[in-house]
């Protein structure tokens, strides 16, 4: 008996048929209850703001560009083995000599942990930075965002290395988004 | 016939037969020209200014270096303009668009006038990049722009108000995102800093109409030869 005909005759009983249906929709509630217990996942984005000297501009006219942004994008974030209610990431972007330890849920339940070390280690000025109920339901950020501060000469470094021509960086910033 | 203009990182710049031009790309957010000037916040502020600013101050530059601000000199090492107590938001700099606005009895108004720009916070309007502006024969800074978010198919008129850098397409007023549903900056310190749909995702539509002069919210544009 293949298992399509044996389901056939056990949906096909009256008295077995109410059992098969609770079943089947218990089984497909199982998936949603278990994903609300879950910590989403969260995306880290860099955003290199710049603004460009806009050439053959009139006398009066407005000689710099709206600002705008280059991005740079952090790996994505895990939980650790047993811990669902925890999403990290971990790495590093091309254009900041900086590693990146970000952690949601690791300090409390909504809480969003950012962690910024230099070259040698050292925490970045400033931070960690820990933000309570980064993601709450019910307000209205989706998105949390952090200044990266850089010195002179790294921003030069920035403008040589990602910028185009005529273009000057303003800041650089991290936002982490979830990923839902 | 239709003919490409030029592409920026992957979004063809077309030249429609009808004479419009349309992209696909993302949409960063502009908050330049916010001057309070129908009650809403500024775009940039002192530090001690005490109310909220639109974006952070150090997208406007800095001294010696003010790339986002009005300037006594009108060089980027000038003293920025700080709004009297006549003003909309007295104690705020002035932030500028690339379309001027004229006063109500249709002359010039000076530069130091945070009512001579185009306000982000309330008025939907698109940044260009210089390629489009060269790229066509007729005036595009003034002129009428429609913006469609292909997402929810929400879709705005608007006005073509600043100029962006050149390797950029896809950058909208605060006003413009609000209207199609594309995230500005909600609940943020500085909006205009946050916010806005990446440029890679091609989800925003929009289509311009070089010469024909913007009308928005039962205000005509100026149309503004570069």
């Amino acid at each position: 008996m293949t298992i399509l005909s044996l389901l056939a005759a056990v949906v096909g009983r009256p008295s077995t048929r109410a059992i098969f249906c609770l079943a089947v929709c218990g089984f497909a509630s199982l998936p949603a209850i278990a994903e609300n217990e879950v910590t989403p996942g969260i995306v880290g984005v860099i955003r290199y703001h710049f603004r460009e000297h806009l050439e053959g501009v009139k006398p009066g006219g407005k000689q710099y560009s709206a600002p705008a942004y280059e991005t740079e994008q952090l790996p994505p974030s895990s939980a650790p083995s047993n811990k669902e209610q925890v999403q990290v990431i971990e790495g590093k972007v091309a254009h900041l000599p900086y590693s990146f330890v970000i952690n949601l849920g690791g300090k409390g339940s909504g809480t969003l942990e950012v962690k910024i070390l230099t070259a040698d280690g050292k925490p970045l000025r400033g931070y960690p930075k820990t933000v309570a109920n980064a993601f709450a339901q019910g307000t209205e950020a989706t998105s949390q965002d952090f200044e990266i501060p850089v010195t002179p000469k790294l921003a030069a470094k920035i403008e040589k290395d990602l910028l185009e021509k005529n273009q000057h960086l303003t800041q650089v910033q991290l936002v982490v988004q979830t990923s839902q | 016939m239709s003919r490409i203009i030029g592409n920026i990182k992957g979004s063809d710049i077309v030249e429609e037969d009808d004479g419009s031009v349309t992209f696909t790309a993302g949409a960063q957010l502009d908050g330049d020209g916010a001057n309070g000037q129908f009650g809403e916040p500024p775009c940039y502020a002192p530090a001690s200014y005490q109310g909220q600013t639109l974006d952070l101050l150090a997208n406007a530059g800095g001294p010696g270096n003010w790339f986002g601000v009005v300037t006594d000199t009108g060089e980027d090492n000038g003293t920025p303009i700080v709004q009297g107590p006549n003003d909309p938001c007295p104690g705020a700099f002035v932030s500028a668009t690339s379309l001027h606005l004229p006063g109500k009895d249709g002359k010039p108004l000076p530069k130091s006038s945070p009512f001579k720009y185009v306000d982000s916070a309330t008025v939907p309007f698109v940044v260009v990049p210089p390629m489009i502006i060269k790229g066509v024969a007729g005036v595009v800074m003034g002129c009428r722009a429609v913006v469609t978010n292909t997402k929810n198919n929400k879709s705005v008129e608007g006005v073509v108000a600043d100029g962006g850098p050149s390797n950029k397409l896809g950058e909208i007023s605060l006003a413009c995102a609000k209207a199609i549903g594309v995230p500005a900056g909600e609940g943020a310190k500085h909006p205009a800093n946050s916010g806005g749909i990446d440029a890679s995702s091609h989800v925003i539509q929009y289509r311009l109409f070089p010469d024909v002069p913007a009308v928005v919210n039962g205000v005509t544009y100026p149309l503004q030869h570069s």
